[in-house]
């Protein structure tokens, strides 16, 4: 059986590469590598082991406290939303590639503070490596017990299972991690590789969950009340009888930190991370993977209470022991393999981010100060330094492997987990400090860091540590050299807290004290106070960061060409600076010294070589740097700010100029499309101003040149004549009336109407037309007296002009209806003819409507009746429109105020 | 507005998670069958989540 585990486990370690592999062909653009989710997943190697097998294991001792891991990081999330964007936006502006590069260039590009946070980390995440070997070993432990589970002790060949994996775990690396040089290159296959390992871990155990609570149990119910019947779960479901509250609340501490100071989370948040957007998404869906992921740890927990009690079998193995128990062995494979995932994510990611900050804030710093860089040597530089962060990442993975066969089997996941989340915890003041405090300095985080450190390890590391061949067990019971007063869990007396709160209180509270009182009576350097100004009022500066630099020297062009060329080859870095000099018009001048935004930019690039401190030390080198007094600093951020401010003004002018450019475009479309309109209108006009006057002209002269025409068609000639002159001044009168009205010269001749007489008036004079067209003329007029104050005259024009539509367009029948509503008399004029089309109804009211449409169809009229209607009704404060409602027909209406005073004119 | 929003949510959360309102339910009864203070560390998680997702998602707050 176990050979077959181990030949699955290799399979499995090899579609990893496969995955990889294939991920990293892809485009850097590509929506799969760019999708939001794949970042939430690779977010979730947050969840190791520890979550896997560790968290039921604390869940069966210490009940439900072990879901303030995962609370921590969503509280932390939403409470860091705004943090975390600034974060990001800070790591992409100065390349920045750990969370000790974020740290100490805070600090002035410290290398002391990158260097110490590098062995911080060093010292608390190499045993959290550590037990993801142990997890790993001690699963596959299980399935040599298979019939015998309750004797699980470990065999002596697991060692070189351990050896195994890390080899395999460390070529991994060495592929996909560390490939290129640039520390802030993407990882796309590495990425892939953690976001599936991610997936499948989740599928995994919410399967075996699932398969718990409805396969071996009919529910939570159920489950609940068998396992309940036979041992006391009450204290796994209470806090203040199972861990208590101190513990809870140290942990939801612990864990709210560790989600953003972890150099993995670090690493995938704002080194890996491309965009922002991600940050957002995952504020969500990171904490909805979490809930998924510990919805079944319970269930997990409850079942192997109830199917081992009273056996030996370690509470963390039970995950994988239940299935196996069940003899259900392809799900106790799979299983192993979540285990094998769990562990693997976590190992490689948290390997590469270490090994980025060994190389970048220890062992490059030291090879560049005893060793001379060679000029000229691009390429064999380059393979120095990949060389050295591949022998980084062996070297953290062997440190590894010797704390595992050294100390591993007498500690638990839980209590492993716990002890590196407390020694990251020490970075939380550091960081928030850089990014909220201006007058922290470095003297002050380098000593809040030690100090805290130092507690940590004595109340934290030590009294896990103790009882092996480093440190005898006495000093947990008598203290450090027999002082009482140094007792690990009770340091200078203090025993109320249980260890984990205790540790915590003491080192982070001496490391924020320390770092306060320190930064009071210190002062920080120029750089200091550039970097400062920079993280916590980053808000100002734009992502690209093209401001001035705090750097003083006497370099020239060719120097930064030389310095930058040491690593990617001369001709490269001058293309790259000169490129970047023409797109912020940076002039260059090969005889003068170098512009400080060249020199930053070149030392931001050197920084993702090298890492941002050993770039620092190397650019102070080459560029023969002074020392920039607080005068000159000061002058800088002044400068920046003004540049700032006057960026500001100009973005507002651009806007403003925007804005009425868009304008004006607008004005300048809206009068071309009047002039356009005119001139169709115009068109119309002598168009229909000319089709009478040929009319006029033809007759005329038919009339002059046969005067031997009988008197009958002499006289039908010269009536036609007339009739044309009358439609010809009758258009010239309509064109009049309507300039009139645009021109505001129209008066209103008010008086006393009866609505209904007017009707009647306009019925009468169509009277003659409406029986020659052999239509149906209905008046539903109201009994009542309509009177209204009006201009008599424009209003009966009105009503010619409505009836009149609705003569040229009835089939049948026209339809004239009054009637009162609230305040005003409405008038409706109806036809049986073709109607109007809904798109149309508010455009018929326009001057140019018909003009506009003369080539869709043919109008009976000059198209100006509707629109002389709406100034006249519009005068008279009334509405004139176009109801489409009906099925047939066309039915126009307007209204007048019954009570209308001229002075509302 | 929304990365206020967000960070209200988040302290709410965090209220509701520590002392003294965590202790509220923190007695060993059973609501369907199921533990109550499993029912309300989950059933606020979830609550919280998803008011997140609401305003991160939310495309209509306006700064």
């Amino acid at each position: 059986m176990n050979t077959w585990v181990v030949v699955f486990g290799l399979l499995y370690l090899l579609l990893l590469f496969l995955i990889a592999n294939r991920a990293q062909r892809l485009s850097k653009d590509n929506k799969w590598i760019r999708h939001p989710w794949l970042h939430t997943f690779a977010m979730a190697v947050y969840c190791t082991t520890w979550t896997y097998y560790g968290g039921v294991g604390r869940a069966s001792q210490s009940g439900i406290d072990f879901l303030t891991i995962y609370l921590g990081p969503t509280i932390m999330l939403a409470m860091s939303y705004g943090m975390m964007q600034k974060i990001f936006k800070i790591s992409k502006q100065l390349h920045i590639a750990s969370i000790a590069d974020f740290i100490s260039v805070r600090f002035g590009k410290s290398s002391t503070l990158g260097a110490l946070v590098t062995i911080c980390c060093i010292f608390g995440l190499v045993p959290y490596i550590a037990l993801q070997l142990k997890a790993i070993v001690s699963s596959l432990e299980v399935f040599n017990h298979v019939d015998l589970i309750e004797e699980i002790k470990p065999a002596s060949n697991l060692n070189s299972i351990a050896l195994a994996t890390t080899i395999v775990i460390a070529v991994f690396s060495i592929l996909y991690g560390a490939r290129k040089l640039d520390t802030s290159e993407k990882h796309p296959g590495l990425m892939a590789v953690i976001a599936f390992e991610s997936i499948f871990k989740l599928l995994v155990l919410v399967v075996v969950g699932g398969f718990i609570i409805f396969g071996v149990f009919d529910g939570l119910g159920d489950m609940v009340a068998k396992v309940g019947a036979t041992q006391d779960i009450s204290k796994l479901f209470t806090i203040k009888d199972s861990s208590g509250y101190m513990n809870w609340m140290t942990m939801l501490c612990l864990s709210s930190f560790a989600i953003i100071l972890l150099p993995r989370q670090f690493h995938i948040n704002f080194v890996e991370n491309d965009n922002q957007a991600n940050l957002k998404h995952s504020a969500w869906s990171f904490p909805t993977y979490l809930i998924l992921m510990n919805i079944v740890v319970l269930p997990i927990a409850l079942c192997g209470m109830y199917m081992f009690q009273g056996t030996e079998v370690l509470p963390d193995t039970y995950v994988l022991a239940i299935p196996i128990k069940l003899k259900s062995y392809a799900l106790a494979v799979f299983t192993w393999l979540g285990g094998l995932s769990a562990a693997t994510g976590m190992i490689i990611m948290e390997t590469i981010a270490l090994s980025i900050m060994v190389s970048n804030n220890i062992v490059i710093p030291l090879f560049l100060t005893s060793y001379t860089v060679r000029k000229g040597e691009a390429q064999n530089n380059l393979k120095r330094i990949l060389l050295i962060r591949r022998l980084s990442i062996i070297g953290i993975l062997l440190a590894a492997l010797i704390f595992y066969v050294f100390f591993a089997p007498r500690t638990s996941l839980v209590s492993i987990g716990l002890l590196s989340f407390a020694a990251v915890a020490n970075f939380a003041p550091a960081l928030f400090a850089g990014l909220y405090f201006k007058d922290a300095n470095k003297k002050g985080v380098i000593a809040g860091l030690c100090i805290g450190f130092t507690v940590w390890m004595y109340t934290a590391l030590v009294p896990q540590l103790a009882g092996s061949f480093l440190i005898p067990k006495s000093v947990l019971d008598t203290g450090l050299l027999g002082i009482s007063f140094l007792k690990p869990k009770a340091l200078f007396g203090l025993q109320a807290l249980p260890p984990l709160a205790h540790s915590l209180f003491w080192s982070l509270g001496l490391n924020v004290l320390t770092l306060v009182l320190v930064s009071m009576f210190t002062k920080k350097s120029s750089q200091e106070s550039y970097f400062s100004e920079l993280y916590v009022d980053n808000d100002k500066y734009d992502r690209e960061l093209n401001i001035d630099m705090a750097w003083k020297g006497r370099a020239q062009l060719k120097d930064l060409y030389q310095v930058l060329g040491s690593f990617i080859g001369v001709g490269k870095a001058e293309g790259l600076i000169i490129k970047y000099a023409e797109k912020n018009d940076i002039e260059i001048d090969p005889h003068e010294p170098a512009h400080n935004r060249l020199v930053a930019f070149t030392e931001r690039l050197l920084g993702g070589v090298i890492g941002a401190t050993a770039a620092r030390s190397l650019i102070k080198r080459s560029t023969l740097e002074e020392e920039i007094s607080y005068r000159e600093m000061y002058a800088i951020i002044q400068e920046n700010q003004k540049v700032r401010e006057f960026n500001r003004e100009l973005m507002k002018k651009s806007a403003e100029l925007q804005k009425a450019s868009s304008a004006l475009k607008k004005a300048n479309e809206e009068l071309n499309k009047a002039d356009q309109i005119k001139n169709e209108f115009l068109y119309t006009v002598t168009h229909e101003l000319k089709t009478p006057l040929t009319s006029i002209i033809a007759l005329s002269e038919i009339v002059l040149d046969n005067p031997d025409l009988d008197e009958t068609t002499k006289e039908m000639y010269l009536q036609s004549t007339i009739n044309e002159a009358n439609r010809l001044a009758n258009l010239i009168n309509q064109v009049l009336r309507i300039e009139k009205f645009e021109a505001g010269k129209q008066r209103l001749n008010l008086s006393q109407v009866d609505l209904r007489d007017l009707v009647r008036e306009v019925a009468q004079t169509l009277e003659g037309s409406i029986q020659m067209k052999a239509l149906q003329l209905e008046l539903q007029l109201t009994n009542a007296m309509m009177l209204l104050s009006c201009d008599r005259d424009l209003i009966k024009q009105v009503l010619v002009n409505l009836m009149g539509n609705a003569l040229k367009y009835a089939k049948t029948k026209i339809t004239v209806h009054t009637h009162f509503t609230e305040d005003e008399w409405q008038v409706w004029v109806s036809d049986d003819g073709k109607g109007i089309d809904a798109g149309e109804k508010e455009l018929i009211f326009d001057k140019f409507f018909q003009a506009q449409n003369q080539s869709l169809r043919k109008p009976e009229g000059s198209g100006l009746g509707l629109a002389i209607s709406k100034k006249i009704i519009d005068l008279h404060n009334g509405r004139i429109w176009a109801d489409t409602s009906y099925a047939v027909g066309a039915h126009i209406a307007f209204s007048l105020p019954a009570h209308f005073d001229s002075n509302d004119k | 507005m929304k990365q206020q929003r967000v960070v209200l949510i988040g302290f709410l959360l965090m209220l509701f998670m520590v002392f003294p309102l965590i202790t509220v339910f923190d007695t060993y009864k059973l609501i369907w069958g199921i533990p109550v203070q499993a029912v309300y560390i989950f059933g606020v998680w979830v609550l919280a989540v998803l008011a997140i997702a609401l305003v991160v998602m939310s495309k209509k707050i306006k700064k």
